[in-house]
């Protein structure tokens, strides 16, 4: 199993209601073929740097996923035919889970379990995840957490995670 | 040969100075830094970055079009 992140872009014009439907369908299709979801984010409604289908914004959502290729073949099969789907890439993280992460991951963890007591427990982590991070946090600032975080931790990760890292990133790209 | 003058002072890769480790194609605030107004990735030439930041970076904005966060084309271009 693999680490992936996807990130899709919806066409501005979706209810939320239809963007969280597309949110758990991409998560159902991972679920399905054997693969984890491990964070999710919404960026919300960003504009787009050129226009497309002449439309000037987007709703991108970020997925953090691991999966074997059963899981892509899919994924991008479905990206294709889904006509609101502005934009989609799916590439291998190269990144391995800095602490920083996986201590968040951990803290949601806890917090699902907490929140989703009477449900089973497993299974609707994910879901529970979802629904109590509407976390529209700006994207930029996120990211730039993220590689200032780097240095001091990355190499005890890659260490860690060996291989994966930097070699052998899978680009995809449709029209 | 001091003719060259100031120009010629040695440029330091500015992702080195950052201690980026990776260049993540979806800090679309850094790769814009290394973007022109038309679009083009700067060149190493002029920006000073280090091959491998170079090559990361070059990646990475390529990745950040395909989703629509860094242009092709520049505002300006159009």
């Amino acid at each position: 199993m693999r680490e992936y992140e996807t990130i899709f872009v919806l066409e501005p014009e979706l209810e939320q209601g239809s963007v969280e439907e597309q949110i758990t369908r991409v998560c159902k299709i991972i679920e399905e073929r054997g693969g984890e979801v491990h964070d999710i984010q919404r960026w919300g409604r960003r504009r787009l740097a050129y226009p497309i289908k002449k439309k000037s914004d987007g709703i991108y959502t970020f997925v953090r996923f691991g999966g074997d290729n059963r899981v892509l073949t899919e994924l991008e099969h479905r990206y294709k035919l889904n006509e609101s789907m502005l934009r989609h890439l799916t590439v291998m993280c190269e990144t391995p889970p800095a602490v920083e992460p996986e201590t968040a991951e951990a803290d949601k963890a806890a917090d699902a379990d907490a929140d989703a007591a009477p449900a089973p427990a497993e299974d609707t982590a994910p879901a529970a995840e979802s629904a109590e991070a509407p976390a529209t946090d700006a994207p930029v600032e996120t990211a730039a957490a993220e590689t200032a975080e780097a240095p001091d931790t990355a190499e005890v990760t890659a260490g860690a995670d060996g291989d994966g890292g930097n070699e052998a990133t899978e680009d995809t790209k449709t029209e | 040969m001091g003719f060259r003058g100031d120009r010629d002072r040695r440029k330091v890769c500015k992702l080195c100075l950052d201690k980026i480790r990776h260049v993540d194609y979806k800090d679309e605030k850094l790769l814009r830094r290394f973007v022109t107004d038309r679009g083009k990735i700067v060149s190493r030439r002029i920006s000073g970055t280090c091959s491998r930041h170079q090559i990361q970076l070059s990646r990475a904005i390529k990745r950040a079009r395909i989703l629509a966060m860094v242009p092709y084309v520049g505002e300006t271009a159009k």
